[in-house]
């Protein structure tokens, strides 16, 4: 008996094919938050291009299971002294968008891995104020470009990692694409557009290094809980 | 760990670029005779270039077949004199000067808008204007024609 028990039960695991049965919908609680971070990459970069000077801070609340809200911004200022000329930038940016983590989230794990768009603008001045020429046979012109205020409009894919190290403590990067979409053409371009990157380049692709700290709060989530049984 | 690092190592790592366009601006000049209703190279021998009142400074001297001529940035118009062994003729150009960053590895160029250029005629013949932006590029301005024996 004991025996053909113990057959009845291989022949059902292996013919029996176990099926997921859901449950109806229900909401639960669980912890989510709103992370303000800032961006460690300029720090480096101040390190390797002194003349520039600026901070991100990134800020994202979510709303929903794994979509999040997001409000980016900062500052940039930018010194140039070379031969022939000096230049100077400083402007601001602030870009707005969602991200969506795509890690299936377990209730203990804070881990994300995101993509998320975003629209952006930057408000910048930026002038020549000491231009030379060279010129050997005439002579020199010694010249200026004068200050001139752009709002270039720019529009962004991001995808990324954030893990959480230490309790609400977070670790992360992403990689962004930036499409330009407003930009009045000048006699000089800017150097750089704050947010955006190398204003030379059409589609810019810069990188985020991002700490970030969480302020928890209970966040409402609609699960479907599966439970495995056997089925057909 | 690694996922961390390796990007904060591939943007610390990328290098800075360096100016690779050309920074010369100059007007250039083609050297023309036409033949049988055809227009063919031509040069100018023994010839000497200097700009009006710079005899002191002669940009070319020799047979040229092309020129390639500074214009003054600091004004909006200048003068080159060609000088043979027993002619002369002066070019005289006008122009609407403009500053433009080239590129900040690169620095500052002036650009020469809507050329317009006048010549006396003892040894030239005529003169066309075939491209009345001077910039940085090696395409052709003006064409010089002269009349060979």
């Amino acid at each position: 008996m004991k025996r053909t028990c113990v057959f009845i039960s291989i022949f059902l695991s292996l013919v029996v094919p176990l099926r997921a049965q859901e449950d109806q919908p229900h909401d639960t609680m669980r912890l989510g938050g709103v992370r303000l971070g800032m961006d460690l990459l300029p720090f480096a970069g101040f390190l390797f291009d002194p003349p520039m000077k600026g901070y991100e801070l990134f800020l994202d609340a979510e709303f929903s299971d794994g979509w999040y809200l997001v409000a980016e911004g900062g500052r940039l200022k930018y010194d140039k002294t070379e031969p022939g000329y000096s230049y100077s930038m400083k402007g601001s940016y602030m870009k707005m968008g969602i991200d969506h983590n795509f890690l299936k989230r377990l209730p203990e794990e804070n881990e994300s891995l995101f993509w998320g768009l975003r629209v952006a603008a930057a408000d910048l001045t930026h002038e020549a104020p000491e231009v030379t020429i060279r010129d050997g046979y005439w002579g020199d012109l010694n010249t200026a470009i004068p200050a001139a205020n752009l709002r270039p409009f720019w529009f962004e894919v991001t995808a990324g990692i954030k893990a959480e190290v230490l309790k609400n403590l977070f670790l992360g990067w992403n990689v962004r694409g930036h499409f330009l979409l407003i930009y009045p053409k000048e006699v000089m371009q800017p150097y750089i557009i704050p947010g955006y990157g190398n204003a030379e380049k059409k589609f810019p692709v810069t990188f985020n290094y991002v700490i970030s700290y969480r302020f928890p709060y209970k966040l409402r989530v609609r699960e479907k809980k599966r439970r495995m049984v056997p089925g057909g | 760990m690694v996922a961390f690092i390796l990007p904060a190592t591939a943007a610390a790592c990328s290098s800075s670029p360096r100016c690779v366009e050309d920074t010369d601006v100059y007007l250039n000049a083609g050297i023309y005779t036409v033949r049988e209703g055809k227009e063919e190279d031509a040069f100018l021998q023994d010839v000497k270039v200097y700009g009006l009142g710079r005899e002191d400074s002669v940009l070319v001297k020799g047979s040229v077949s092309r020129l390639h001529l500074p214009l003054d940035a600091r004004q909006d118009s200048c003068a080159w004199v060609l000088q043979g062994d027993t002619w002369r003729d002066t070019l005289f150009f006008r122009y609407r000067r403009t500053t433009r960053l080239l590129s900040f590895e690169c620095g500052f160029i002036a650009e020469f808008k809507d050329l317009h250029a006048e010549s006396t005629y003892h040894h030239l013949d005529s003169l066309a204007v075939k491209a009345p932006v001077v910039t940085n590029t090696h395409e052709e301005n003006l064409r010089l024609y002269i009349d060979l024996p």
